[in-house]
């Protein structure tokens, strides 16, 4: 399988603080690939590494082909990458509207309004507080938002940092789904940072474990989920 | 009669600097201390051209525009950038743009030593009335820093709300880092902005002297007011300097004649006293300023 | 020759001895508690004006000068001085009892113009007290230039000369005196860092809102800190009217007695009293240098005084971009460390 998206030994951090050591990564097209691991493990800094938020001290990441490692952060969206952050992934004081519109900012202007329309039709819910200011939406409303901004740009690979977190179960539930209905949709490549496996096993191909820095190990969920010490003593779960 | 003409012109000025610097200030944190050196090389702009080449002073506006914002532009690629890239705090940021308005403060006193002593053009205290026009019976200094301001603060709104690169520029603001994985560039989005912030400011700075005494510690002098104008009308809306303008305008001259005429003339050298008192008063009250003010009850 | 090269360095030394005082001052501020006070002008001017209207009203009454004459003080201001200085002369310790009771009143007038411009603004910290310091420090330069009663007006006033009695060495002893001072402060300030008010505040300097989880009223230190650096500021204001036996608003501005001093602690390091030190000898030798050269450099179309307008502005900015920690850095704490890149 053609590989979208490759790290290669990377090394990163910020500043003098080095988080992730020798991490490598393959990430096919349509693939989803779960990262998990406990608190503090580096799993944002990997996220933010291929957006350059964080420092690379050595190793690559090549996306498409393209070795994007030296690429200024603004310049990575341009390649096909969406990032579906933790926090701070709407912008409050706009409108619903024009949180999309600025979703689309890497699109050709013509193009934004027509698919705005798509992506409504994808996050459907966000089409009922389209003219609401996203300040003012609940944690779930503005997760949909959220990921509706990030499809915005037609991206290839979607990166999501923690998407069901601190979400209401209904909500979460809801964001689970859509993110299985885009897997299904098949072109769509997902890297998703995730606490809790089980949410979405039935959605990602591949696990990984990150643990202080390091990658522990990859395979299928469910061989993940069987080692019931490793989910124990890595992820607390029994 | 002369004083409310003061009064208008001045606080239409006054906005327009108000807004150079809060527009600074909202898009990239940092309280511009040399902006008042912008101001002032505004005003010799206008009084280089007008002396050498006889321009009329109103056709020298684009021109204060562009070298101002060109300026402000350089202060901010070689003076802040570098050191805002490596994470500078915002007090580090305020102490370079202090150190960048001496030099300025240099430069500007340099230029007008080398104009006054070897082209014996007046450059150390210059007025420009005798150049304005007049309409419906009023310099045209009134009519033209109001329309300068209303075309300022106008296009800067159709700007925001109607472009692209306003919509970036709004997007950074509010959350740079999501505008930056969007494709927003930050930096070029900040420089845009501290462009047309000296810009703005240029245009006051080139109308300065068609009212009111210039000399080269113009702008230094109203440094100390531009931040009571910014903080006052609050670094929330645009629309707050232009407010904060007009009040501090009005208070500072008309005010000021209002209580001479009561009390005596001995109070009219403190008028610069009464930014200060605004300042002192919205920090202690209101500290979001005017534009913060619904905000708070929101 | 010889002889000049001892005036010079005896100026020199007087001069440092201010500025080292209120370069120490601002040490407090920036160094231990992390506030960038761009207002130490306002209260170094109080401390001037102080001398300048307290003395010469003390001297009048104590050498019974002609009362008549107090109908304009300033209009007569230099007759007055002249027969209270020919008093002085004989009388030092009526001198050190002026100076005294002068230096007395400007640390309670530094100590409330510490507290009055930082009140406002105190609660917001960081750049907005910063800002509104800078702008407050303007207000004393607005009334004295202005009201005349006060120091004059922009000319300003004669100051009596409280170093008189020492005749011929009356600029060594003045010199000297700036010194003490300075060296006063200094170990005060030691004391302070090893103190357990030291860790407190470098504790608010770098995490206030830890400081304050810790129950520590942040706002209240940052205001006593504002205070204690007003007063010592005000003192070194008022010993230099007497070093210079004049108050003049017209040279108490805001670029040789808030900008010069960053410039120098800046360069120096906040961090330690010896960077202090060396930043304030290299800047005062500097500035000397070029005062003194004026006539070497009037070739230039301009007014050298602005060469040195320029070279501190490019220092500060080269300073601020290769070394913000200036040139001796803080000893690491036992706790924190310093930031990188904040100040």
């Amino acid at each position: 399988m053609n590989h979208l998206l490759r790290l290669n030994g990377l090394n990163a951090g910020y500043g003098t603080i080095h988080v992730l050591y020798d991490v490598s990564l393959e990430c096919g097209e349509g693939e989803a690939i779960a990262i998990v691991g406990p608190n503090g493990s580096g799993k944002t800094t990997l996220l933010n590494t291929i957006f350059r938020l964080a420092d690379i001290f050595s190793g690559s990441i090549t996306f498409d082909g393209k070795e994007i490692g030296h690429e200024r952060p603004h310049k990575v969206a341009r390649n096909g990458i969406a990032y579906l952050r933790q926090e701070g992934n709407v912008f409050p004081s706009m409108p619903v509207a024009e949180n999309l519109k600025m979703g689309g900012f890497t699109l050709p202007k013509r193009e934004v309004k027509g698919r705005i329309e798509e992506v409504l039709s994808l996050v459907k819910p966000v089409r009922a507080f389209f003219r609401r200011t996203a300040g003012t939406l609940s944690g779930g409303e503005r997760q949909m938002v959220a990921l509706a901004s990030a499809l915005m740009s037609r991206p290839k690979l979607l990166l999501m940092d923690e998407p069901t977190t601190g979400l209401s179960p209904v909500a979460a539930g809801e964001i689970a789904e859509l993110i299985g209905k885009l897997k299904g949709e098949g072109h769509l490549s997902m890297l998703i940072v995730e606490q809790n496996l089980k949410k979405i096993l039935n959605v990602v191909d591949c696990c990984s474990l990150l643990v202080s820095g390091r990658m522990m190990l990859s395979g299928k969920p469910e061989d993940l989920l069987s080692r019931s010490d490793i989910m124990r003593t890595y992820l607390g779960l029994s | 009669m002369a004083s409310l003409i003061d009064a208008l012109t001045y606080s239409a000025l006054l906005g327009l600097m108000g807004f150079g610097l809060t527009l600074i200030r909202r898009t990239t944190g940092v309280w511009n201390v040399a902006h008042g050196e912008v101001v002032t090389v505004g005003s010799y702009v206008t009084l280089t051209l007008t002396a050498s080449l006889a321009w009329n002073p109103y056709l020298t506006l684009p021109m204060a525009f562009l070298v101002c914002a060109a300026l402000s532009g350089l202060v901010f690629l070689i003076g802040i950038e570098p050191i805002r890239a490596r994470g500078a705090s915002a007090i580090l940021l305020l102490v370079v743009t202090i150190a960048i308005s001496l030099v300025l403060t240099a430069a500007i006193n340099i230029y007008s030593d080398y104009l006054q002593n070897v082209f014996h053009i007046s450059a150390k205290s210059f007025l420009l009335t005798r150049l304005d026009f007049y309409l419906w019976g009023q310099p045209g200094i009134l009519w033209v820093s109001w329309a300068a301001l209303a075309i300022a603060t106008g296009s800067y709104y159709i700007f925001l709300q109607y472009t692209r690169t306003g919509l970036a520029l709004r997007a950074m603001v509010d959350q740079p880092v999501l505008a930056t994985v969007m494709g927003a560039n930050a930096r070029s989005l900040s420089l845009l902005s501290w462009c047309l912030a000296g810009g703005a400011t240029g245009l006051a700075g080139c109308l300065l002297p068609l009212r009111f005494q210039c000399n080269p510690s113009i702008g230094t002098t109203m440094i100390a007011t531009m931040f009571a104008v910014s903080i006052f009308g609050g670094t929330d809306k645009m629309y707050g300097p232009l407010l904060a303008g007009i009040v501090l305008g009005f208070a500072q001259i008309y005010g000021i004649d209002l209580l001479s005429s009561w009390i005596g003339p001995q109070v009219i050298p403190y008028k610069d006293l009464i930014p200060m008192i605004v300042l002192v008063l919205t920090l202690q009250f209101l500290p979001q300023g005017l534009s913060g003010f619904s905000r708070q009850r929101g | 020759m010889g002889e000049q090269w001892l005036l010079f360095l005896v100026d020199l030394l007087a001069i440092f001895g201010i500025y080292l005082t209120l370069n120490l001052s601002l040490r407090l501020q920036l160094g231990y508690t992390g506030i960038a006070n761009f207002g130490l002008v306002l209260s170094f001017t109080g401390g001037a004006y102080v001398a300048g209207w307290l003395p010469v009203r003390m001297g009048m009454r104590l050498f019974h000068v002609d009362s008549s004459l107090a109908k304009d003080m300033i209009w007569n201001n230099v007759i007055i001085n002249s027969q209270i200085n020919q008093s002085l002369q004989q009388n030092p310790s009526m001198a050190m009892s002026i100076l005294i009771v002068t230096l007395l009143v400007a640390a309670a007038i530094g100590a409330l113009l510490g507290f009055l411009s930082g009140y406002p603004a105190v609660r917001l910290g960081g750049d907005y007290l910063a800002i509104s310091l800078l702008a407050l420090g303007e207000v004393l330069a607005i009334i004295g230039g202005n009201y005349e009663p006060l120091v004059g007006g922009p000319l300003g006033v004669q100051v009596p000369d409280v170093w008189a009695w020492s005749l011929d060495h009356r600029f060594a002893v003045a010199s000297l005196a700036n010194c003490v001072m300075a060296l006063g402060v200094w170990a005060y300030l030691s004391a302070i860092e090893r103190s357990p008010m030291g860790r407190v505040l470098r504790a608010v300097r770098d995490n206030p809102d830890a400081a304050a989880s810790l129950g520590k009223d942040v706002t209240k230190i940052r205001l006593n800190v504002l205070i204690a650096g007003g007063t010592i500021c005000s003192l070194a204001g008022a010993m230099y009217a007497f070093y210079t036996s004049g108050v003049a608003p017209s040279a108490l501005g805001r670029f040789d007695w808030t900008f010069l001093p960053w410039v120098m602690v800046v360069f120096g390091g906040s961090g330690s009293n010896l960077g202090v030190l060396l930043g304030t000898f290299a800047f005062i030798t500097l500035q000397k240098l070029i005062v003194s050269y004026k006539y070497a450099l009037s070739f230039l179309p301009f007014d050298p005084v602005w060469l040195q307008y320029l070279l501190m502005g490019l220092v500060l900015l080269l300073i601020l971009n290769f070394r913000p920690y200036g040139l001796i850095r803080e000893k690491a704490s036992y706790a924190t460390k310093p930031n990188n890149m904040s100040m």
